[in-house]
């Protein structure tokens, strides 16, 4: 049996200790990343093609949500949150049926929450491990930002607004014109659309998007990726017939072997 | 005031003015029956039984013709004094001339004794000066009674004013107590359960030494936080000590990213201050100065004399106010609770101020006086 290829994150030196520890102890981990805050993560989560991520929630810089909200749903693996204490998080992870393992740790606890990911590997099903982790993530920016006074967003354009997009971020509604969009990939129900080194999480299906986004600039490279091909700087050729494209961010994006073609097209 | 073992014929006596009146009218008439007696009767040596009978109802006959006086002095109780004083002479002459009347034809008719008549003149003069002792005496009484009166109002006023303010100034001081231990210290679980997960790393990797040691600081910590009193001062000696227990405990958990300095003169270390004043501060200064930050920072602890005044300095190398979010929507539970605790404490004769500091981070400074308690 293959080892789950684990990445574990936290800004705690003693509890990456803990959680490296009691890892070791199960046979089914292969560790192959630790990293001490979000940064690293997305880096190592987007590279190392892992399948299992312990991923502490509040850290420097980019905290856990935002680690998840930034990684292509495409290579998104499956995330377990781990959380000292807050019970807007708990109650929105039991609802999107999230895994999430409370500090201190149990070591008992873990290990269910290791066998929960061996099973969902395992049952095969082709599920986007990154819908219910946004769903979650968007109920709890929901509830903490329910104080602030909330602005419906407009869904009839005016005729200046059609290259451009809304969206609402703790009740401020944000306009991000379509050229500033670097990529957008899809969980679910939601879009994540990063821009200008934010991620944006709106209600919409890849379709919706798509018909409103100019096809000469956007392009789909997986299942539930579109990418701004401006952005794109270079491309690594992997393997299996597909490559891997890096952006002027910084970022790197898988490119699915079904896609290739259409890629292939536009930088012609 | 009347007292409770008093009699109660004597109480209702007391209380009922009715009474009070036909008591002094009695007492009035019969001790004039008695003087004419003592003087009229025995210096003329009229001793026969129709001349004493004669003194006796002259008197029954005075107190029948006093008796509507009352109502009328009643009825003229609200007029102008002018007024009151006319009328009043009249009620007099009138009832004067009648009583003159019925004495002279009532002693005519008991004793036989003729051509009285001619007399009525010096009987007259007798009666007005009776009937105006009986005015004198019926308003006398009644201004006494209603000076009583407002006297007595005005003692049941100014006791339930004293009550009042008792029980006023009473409140207020729960008020105080009760906002006070409202605002007091809340341990942040967010810290209790990562440090309780940092222990359990040592544990598992079996650096007892240090597991030990922090399970002591974590246990003194609450021990201080849990026992601690809000309405009491502590030396800030022992605040600090407290202080240093917590972020001593943050060191462990963040390893190399906290750096910690004290610069405490040995005179401001005496000094009383409200206990568990610093620690929010110094939470803020991990949540938003240290926390949030990839690389190392700093948290300095600055306090000093300045005359009458504690000069009490928390810095940190964070990102400073605009950027770590410390002051956007709400500036903090912490920061707030301290400034309203330092305001119940202190009245307005503390400074309390939030700025950035020199170097990016944030500055908090207090400045408090060293005598001056509001409770």
């Amino acid at each position: 049996m293959q080892k789950l290829r684990t990445i574990i994150v936290d800004d705690e030196p003693l509890a990456l200790d803990l959680l490296r520890s009691i890892l070791a102890d199960i046979a089914d981990i292969e560790i192959v990343a630790e990293c001490s805050n979000g940064r690293e993560a997305i880096a190592a989560a987007s590279q190392l093609n892992a399948e299992l991520l312990f991923l502490d929630i509040q850290m420097p810089g980019v905290n856990g949500f935002e680690v998840v909200k930034a990684l292509q749903s495409d290579v998104m693996p499956m995330v377990v949150f781990v959380t000292a204490f807050d019970h807007y998080a708990v109650d929105a992870f039991d609802l999107h049926a999230v895994d999430y393992v409370l500090k201190p740790l149990d070591a008992e606890r873990i290990g269910r929450a290791v066998e929960r990911a061996l099973d969902r590997l395992k049952s095969g099903l082709d599920l986007s491990f990154k819908t219910p982790l946004i769903g979650a993530i968007n109920d709890i920016s929901e509830r903490i930002g329910a104080d602030n006074p909330q602005q419906k967003t407009s869904d009839n354009l005016s005729d200046g607004m059609k290259t451009k997009l809304l969206v609402r971020d703790s009740g401020v509604v944000k306009v991000i014109p379509f050229e500033d969009i670097d990529w957008v990939d899809a969980a679910g129900d939601y879009m994540c659309v990063h821009a200008d080194g934010e991620t944006h999480v709106i209600r919409s299906t890849l379709r919706e998007l798509m018909s409103k986004l100019d096809d000469k600039r956007f392009a789909r490279i997986h299942r539930s990726t579109i990418v701004n091909i401006e952005r794109v700087v270079s491309i690594t050729p992997l393997q299996k017939g597909g490559s891997l494209l890096h952006l002027s961010e910084g970022e790197t994006l898988k490119v699915s072997r079904n896609y290739r073609e259409s890629i292939r097209s536009l930088f012609q | 005031m009347v007292q409770a073992n008093i009699h109660p014929l004597v109480q209702s006596l007391y209380r009922n003015t009715s009474y009070q009146f036909w008591l002094l009218q009695l007492v009035g008439w019969f001790g004039l029956a008695l003087i004419s007696f003592l003087s009229l009767t025995l210096w003329y040596d009229q001793q026969e039984f129709n001349y004493i009978a004669h003194t006796l109802l002259q008197s029954l006959l005075g107190i029948l013709v006093a008796w509507p006086l009352r109502p009328l002095f009643h009825y003229l109780w609200n007029m102008r004094p002018l007024a009151r004083l006319i009328n009043t002479a009249l009620g007099v002459l009138v009832c004067s001339g009648v009583w003159t009347v019925l004495r002279i034809s009532t002693f005519m008719a008991l004793t036989d004794e003729e051509g009285l008549w001619s007399d009525f003149g010096g009987w007259l003069f007798g009666s007005i000066f009776i009937f105006s002792c009986w005015a004198a005496f019926y308003y006398g009484i009644k201004y006494y009674q209603l000076l009583q009166e407002e006297h007595e109002t005005l003692l049941k006023v100014a006791g339930e004013n004293k009550e009042e303010q008792l029980k006023r100034s009473k409140a207020e001081t729960v008020a105080h107590e009760a906002q006070l231990k409202m605002l007091r210290y809340q341990l942040n679980p967010h810290f209790l359960f990562n440090t309780l997960n940092a222990i359990s790393a040592l544990v598992q990797t079996k650096d007892t030494d240090r597991a030990n040691s922090m399970i002591v600081q974590l246990s003194d910590f609450l021990r201080y936080s849990l026992d601690n009193d809000p309405i009491q001062r502590v030396s800030l000696n022992e605040e600090l000590k407290a202080l240093k227990l917590y972020l001593n405990i943050e060191q462990t958990r963040f390893g190399s990213r906290l750096e910690l300095e004290f610069d405490v003169t040995a005179a401001a270390e005496a000094v009383k201050i409200p206990s568990l004043i610093l620690q929010p501060l110094a939470e803020n200064a991990i949540k938003y100065g240290i926390a949030p930050m990839e690389q190392s920072g700093k948290i300095t602890v600055l306090a000093r004399l300045d005359g009458d005044f504690l000069e009490l300095e928390m810095i940190d190398t964070g990102k400073g106010l605009a950027l770590s979010n410390a002051q956007t929507t709400s500036e903090g539970v912490g920061l707030r609770n301290t400034k309203d605790r330092l305001q119940t404490f202190y009245g307005e004769d503390y400074s309390f101020k939030l700025e950035d500091a020199d170097v990016p981070g944030t500055r908090v400074y207090m400045r408090l006086p060293l005598e001056k308690q509001v409770i």
